[in-house]
């Protein structure tokens, strides 16, 4: 059962054995299997549920009604950055390229070394990515929609830089190519939380309330014994109704920023460890204008990436997204803004991302928004730049006429070698960095001993009853796309809180 | 029309002083600030906004309009200054060392190219279409099915 604003707009209180807070990629499979294991679970999700029809190519008007704080949220520290939370039903799963790149074998040696949870590194870790690929139908993303962007993509980084990549495995099925993932897939080819995992929950059971924002969790001694926090209504966010939801249980799926906040807003922080850490990838975008006409809204938005082989914790990748978002840091203003206007049908884009070791917090602010701030060290520029100016040479070695960054302490409009040489300089540091911040992790951290406030069951110590299914766990960054992890750590984690087996066999 | 008070009327002013240094009218044939309806289309953003981050943009644009003058070394508003230096002041903004100068200057030229880039005309101008219809969106882009097919290996 789905229930929307006017459903729930007065105001409500109910019981469940299981309260799970957030409906992204960890809340809806923790959904899943809670009901599948035969507990009442009741799923609370702040934002409204985006149909078809509200999937508009409109950017300013979509960022304001389906993310937190209007798509406005930005990451203080070195590099004040912007960052997107989704707030809808199915979280980022319904807004992201939907990649689903499992950890890197080196990160997940990593992990267990530094954290001592064995399962990071172990067959249960092997067996939940198998099942969650299978769910979500995870497969490379087909050359047939990778549209030209794509294939210059990989020409660059492949054919030139001699990184091996490929199409990158999505949750996608029979994708079309339309270019517009970050505004949601109208035609439901993209295989989000809100049309795989939580029709699966409700079918055993689970009942979805949505524009529910938990404000804390209610407790009773040493134990989480539910949730309490108010109706939203969107557009225009008014506050309406309260509401409570008694359980048992509380699994907090809220995302790295809110899951701490909330936290933090009960009293509820061992320690001083809750929101004590956060973690997010950096990196930066380069243009290529090319002599051809790209069309690079023609195709599937990130279709082609490569792990570097020669800048460990790298990440290249193609992107796009509505010209609306990409040029907000491209291009000047004035008459050399509207100049290239022209230029944009001609435009190859190249993430590059880098795991690195970035470090920050998260705390709650007055307002109850995430005040977040990143510390970006300056050894990370090096390795960020060496990747940019490696994939700005490979597009000019594919007769690109010039790249742009963004990065205002390098050439503006870069058309040989030395001019990419300027990205190599000491004058580039952390704070000059131009990115969205979209990766954040580890607020939480999973340890097995009390260095971080979760154990590796995924209950928060010192208190029973509550439990982390999303992000906030990462005991470090995931150097790739965090939704498989998210989603296969959230299975470990549901299923042992639920009884289930953890090595049963995809289906 | 209701008057919109005294600060409104003040971010309405930052408002069009920025759009037009950064959307000026062209000999290009690129749609302008006016043809973009830059001013309405940003107030109605605004309306959907949470009333925190309203409040935040509100406050940029009066910012803008009562203090960029002053920190590009004009004793003036900013709206009263000549599009050229508005212009100047915006692209020195981005690119200064001052860090709250350069947070000023990408906060409006991101809000302003946001709404530029999602009015019809500009998605027209720079030739953005799709290979497949959303036919309840309101927002119209041409429609191309067969690209997808013929944008391979070789190029278009």
């Amino acid at each position: 059962m789905r229930l929307a604003f006017d459903d729930v707009k007065a105001g409500f209180e109910t019981e469940a054995d299981v309260v799970v807070v957030g409906s992204g990629p960890g809340g809806a499979v923790a959904a899943a299997n809670l009901a599948r294991a035969g507990m009442k679970v009741v799923v609370l999700e702040a934002g409204p549920e985006v149909r078809p029809e509200d999937m508009a190519r409109d950017t300013p008007r979509f960022l304001a009604r389906y993310f937190w704080e209007g798509g406005l949220r930005i990451i203080m520290g070195t590099a004040p950055s912007p960052t997107m939370h989704a707030r809808c039903l199915g979280g980022g799963s319904v807004v992201n390229s939907a990649i689903m790149l499992p950890l890197p074998a080196w990160v997940r040696r990593e992990w267990r070394a530094e954290s001592g949870v064995a399962h990071f590194d172990g067959p249960e870790l092997d067996a939940a990515y198998a099942r969650v690929f299978a769910r979500c139908r995870v497969a490379p993303t087909p050359q047939a929609v990778w549209g030209r962007r794509n294939h210059l993509v990989r020409d660059a980084v492949q054919g030139v830089l001699g990184e091996s990549g490929g199409g990158l495995p999505r949750a996608v099925h029979d994708c079309e190519g339309s270019s517009d993932c970050l505004t949601g897939c109208a035609s439901g080819r993209k295989q989000s939380m809100d049309r795989v995992y939580l029709p699966e929950a409700e079918s055993a059971g689970a009942e979805v309330f949505t524009c529910c924002q938990v404000d804390r969790v209610l407790t009773r001694g040493k134990r989480a014994v539910g949730v309490e926090g108010h109706v939203v209504q969107v557009p225009g966010w008014q506050k309406h109704g309260r509401f409570r939801v008694y359980a048992k249980h509380v699994v907090m799926a809220a995302g790295t920023m809110h899951t701490p906040v909330i936290l933090q807003q009960s009293g509820i922080n061992p320690r001083g460890l809750v929101g004590a850490t956060l973690f997010c990838h950096i990196g930066g975008g380069l243009v290529g204008i090319m002599d051809e006409v790209v069309d690079p809204w023609v195709g599937a938005t990130q279709g082609w990436g490569a792990i570097s082989q020669e800048i460990r914790g790298l990440k290249y990748e193609g992107l796009w997204a509505s010209p609306a978002a990409l040029m907000v840091r491209w291009g000047d203003v004035g008459r050399r803004f509207v100049e290239r206007l022209d230029e944009v049908k001609r435009a190859a884009v190249i993430a590059c991302v880098y795991r690195g070791d970035v470090h920050g917090t998260v705390k709650a602010s007055r307002s109850g928004d995430p005040n977040m701030r990143l510390w970006i060290p300056e050894h990370n520029v090096a390795p960020v730049m060496r990747g940019m100016k490696r994939a700005a040479d490979a597009l000019l070695a594919l007769g690109a006429r010039y790249v742009h960054t963004g990065i205002v302490s390098v050439v503006d409009e870069m058309r040989t070698p030395a001019d990419t040489e300027s990205m190599l300089s000491p004058r580039v540091q952390a704070k000059h960095l131009a990115m969205t911040m979209n990766h954040t992790f580890g607020s939480c951290r999973m340890t097995a001993d009390d260095r971080g406030p979760v154990d590796p069951n995924g209950k928060l110590r010192g208190l029973d009853g509550l439990y982390l299914c999303d992000a906030s766990v990462f005991p470090s960054p995931s150097a790739v796309n965090p939704q498989a992890t998210i989603m296969a750590l959230s299975d470990i984690t549901s299923r042992k809180l639920g009884g289930l087996s953890l090595d049963e066999a995809p289906s | 029309m209701t008057d919109p008070g005294f600060w409104m009327r003040l971010a309405i002013a930052g408002i069009t002083a920025t759009s037009e240094a950064t959307f000026p009218e062209n000999d290009l044939g690129a749609p302008d600030f006016e043809s973009t309806a830059m001013v309405a289309r940003t107030l109605e953003y605004f309306d959907e906004l949470p009333p925190r981050q309203r409040r935040l943009l509100v406050l940029l644009f009066v910012l803008t309009e009562l203090c960029a003058g002053l920190l590009s070394f004009r004793l003036s508003r900013f709206s009263r200054l000549p599009v050229r230096h508005r212009t100047w002041a915006l692209h020195s903004f981005r690119r200064s060392d001052l860090l709250v100068l350069r947070v000023l200057g990408d906060a409006l030229k991101a809000t302003t190219t946001m709404m530029y880039m999602s009015h019809p005309l500009a998605i027209e101008w720079i030739g953005e279409y799709r290979v497949c219809d959303r036919p309840l969106d309101p927002v119209k882009i041409a429609v191309r099915p067969a690209a997808l097919s013929g944008a391979t290996e070789a190029g278009r």
